[in-house]
């Protein structure tokens, strides 16, 4: 246990240094550590092999309805879509967009039974966390909300996949995004959702000068906007693709 | 940061780790900064605000224990108060550079991209209610919670000082107790806007300010765990060891597989907010080693190199302010001027050197100011109860 322990240590350290290799937009790489894929989508991959298609559902906040891209075509789930159908060549990807400005996970629990499940995804991508450290709701009472949210999806049969928060250079300063952050993860490997690691993926881009999230010039931020978009729906895709046991690396060349 | 005892009995340990945790507050408070790396929160559940509140605990019953000892309670009891007065006039001034800060910055919150992000910036709109909240202690801008976590503890001092006087082991029991029925009835104090409490339930929190205090009555002597060291330091160093793996699985995410279910199960969620055991647990382990490890006559604590970060430990106050301060300021530079790694080394290094700097002053400002008043008069001076003792 020790060893196994050890030896993925240093793996994983040397893993982190290293750049994916994928077919993703060359100013979108980042370390492979950062799309772990930490579960696997047992309901995806079967829905994906029996029917030949994928029914995804997203439920998020204004990160998800495209706030600040330049065109809705450039939010992120339109490159998710194009991503996935690359991966699954031949089957058809759906993706029906619910997030909503400003709404919290316990509003968007309370539409499961009546909005979410009778769409029959057979994944649901939750991007939340954002308005709770916004506000400070209590942390623990976040935590039990995304638990029994991902409960009910799994026992109707639906993946989970968790999305943290955006990371906003400015904002941090005022915002205890760490608790909520933190929150989501232990959740996401109590539960065995699938954990898409979006703060610290924009946290690398910013850091490698990819994008200047800071910046206050209308037409950069815009430009900004649509580059951590196509990142974002890339990389993601990237990691649900794996989670139901695709190579990606034997697809597209490089 | 508060209250230090008298010379002759000075732990220079408590001064020296109070400095390094007031350090870490500093670099720990600027965001996505690497130098954070080095600071206790990466190697296991507790982090620098334990090692604060529990030796602020500590010293509190040193200093205000003589007091009563040699005064009398009453005056004891004025001295805390006279102290938190103090610090609720620190933490009101610091809210106001910060909200200096945040206003003439708030341009820079603007972006589409981060719509709801904006929204912690909208207090500005309400100047009328705000200022109101912020007098009473309830709204408390993120990274402004320690200090009145500090205030609250010291304000309810008095009490726990008459306890623990008497019925020691009744007064840590009773601490204990109030931690166990705030955790499981959800007692927090209220915040404004409304939403989950203070960030750090001072219900809760007591218990590590009294256990601080509790421990202080030990001072200088001998510790009644010293029978048991057998048994307690592999148990800490076992702990300490679980924890260092634990947290290895957040940061290297590879590493989550191996992390056994109900284990998570146990231990998740680590609750900050209302000092989980987890955390609780760590700090004492942590704080048990590093007390066998570093005895009080230890050659290192007289070495010059440390004497800065001692300085540090018994400015406590100003340097506490000041760090606040300097990673606002630090982190406006990195996000919108340059945030390299290279720029987050430099800021926080030019922040530690600027702290250790003006603790330096303010100690040779002290030193200099009893002599003063000593030379003209042959009458003992009168203990300055100033801030930073």
């Amino acid at each position: 246990m020790m060893n196994r322990w050890i030896a993925s240590t240093f793996a994983a350290l040397a893993l982190f240094g290293a750049p994916a290799a994928q077919a993703t937009d060359p100013r979108c790489v980042v370390p492979e550590a950062l799309v772990y894929v930490n579960a696997t989508l047992p309901h995806a991959t079967r829905a994906l092999a029996a029917k030949q298609e994928l029914r995804i559902v997203i439920l998020g906040t204004s990160s998800s309805t495209g706030a600040g891209v330049s065109q809705p075509g450039n939010a992120y789930p339109t490159h998710l879509q194009r991503v996935l159908a690359q991966y699954v060549a031949g089957a058809r990807i759906v993706i029906v967009n619910k997030a909503e400005r400003g709404a919290k996970a316990e509003t968007m629990l309370s539409r499961f039974e009546r909005e979410v499940i009778p769409e029959k995804p057979s994944l649901v991508i939750w991007q939340t966390g954002t308005v709770e450290a916004v506000q400070s709701v209590d942390v623990d009472a976040f935590g039990e909300i995304l638990t029994r949210g991902i409960d009910m999806l799994q026992k109707a049969k639906i993946d989970v996949v968790l999305m943290d928060m955006q990371y906003s250079p400015t904002s941090t300063t005022l915002l205890n995004i760490g608790p909520y952050k933190d929150q989501m993860h232990w959740v996401a490997q109590e539960t065995d959702a699938a954990l898409f690691r979006r703060y610290d993926i924009m946290v690398r881009l910013s850091r490698d000068g990819t994008v200047n999230l800071a910046s206050l010039d209308q037409k950069e931020q815009r430009r900004n906007a649509d580059l951590v978009h196509l990142c974002i729906g890339e990389l993601l895709g990237e990691l649900i693709a794996q989670a139901m046991g695709i190579d990606i690396l034997a697809r597209p060349k490089p | 940061m508060a209250d230090t005892p008298p010379a002759k009995t000075r732990d220079l340990r408590l001064d020296f780790f109070r400095g390094i945790a007031l350090l870490f507050i500093f670099i720990d408070h600027i965001p996505e900064n690497v130098v954070s790396w080095i600071t206790v929160r990466n190697f296991g559940f507790s982090d620098a605000t334990e090692i604060f509140v529990f030796i602020s605990g500590y010293a509190a019953y040193v200093a205000y224990s003589g007091t009563q000892k040699r005064v009398g309670f009453r005056f004891a009891a004025a001295r805390v108060l006279r102290r938190c007065w103090q610090l609720y006039i620190a933490h009101m001034f610091l809210f106001l550079v910060f909200t200096a800060q945040i206003a003439y910055t708030s341009d820079a919150f603007k972006n589409p991209m981060f719509a709801e992000e904006m929204n912690v910036v909208s207090f500005l709109n309400e100047p009328h209610v705000i200022l109101i909240e912020a007098l009473l202690l309830k709204f408390r801008p993120a990274n402004l919670d320690v200090l009145p976590l500090y205030i609250v503890l010291l304000f309810a001092f008095p009490v726990v000082l008459w306890g623990l006087v008497r019925w020691p082991h009744v007064t840590l029991a009773a601490s204990v107790a109030l931690y166990t029925v705030a955790r499981s009835l959800g007692w927090n104090l209220p915040d404004y806007p409304p939403g989950g409490g203070w960030f750090f339930n001072p219900f809760a929190w007591q218990l590590l300010f009294v256990t601080g205090a509790y421990c202080g009555r030990w001072h200088g002597g001998r510790t009644p765990l010293e029978p048991y060291g057998r048994i307690l330091l592999p148990l800490a160093i076992a702990f300490l060891v679980f924890a260092l793996a634990v947290v290895l699985t957040w940061h290297i995410p590879t590493l989550g597989r191996h992390m056994p279910k109900w284990v998570a199960h146990i231990l998740y969620p680590i609750d900050k907010t209302n000092l989980d055991l987890a955390r609780l647990l760590h700090f004492l382990a942590l704080a048990y080693l590093v007390a066998r490890l570093v005895r009080p006559d230890h050659a290192f604590l007289k070495s010059p190199l440390v004497r800065p970060l001692i300085h540090c430990g018994q400015q406590g106050l100003q340097v506490f302010c000041v760090g606040t301060f300097l990673s606002f300021t630090g982190y406006f530079f990195l996000a919108e001027v340059n945030g390299s790694i290279l720029a987050q080394l430099l800021v926080s290094l030019t922040g530690i050197v600027f702290l250790i700097g003006l603790a330096s002053i303010i100690t040779w400002y002290d030193a200099m100011e009893k002599s003063a008043r000593q030379r003209p008069a042959a009458a003992p001076a009168e203990r300055h109860v100033g801030v930073g003792e």
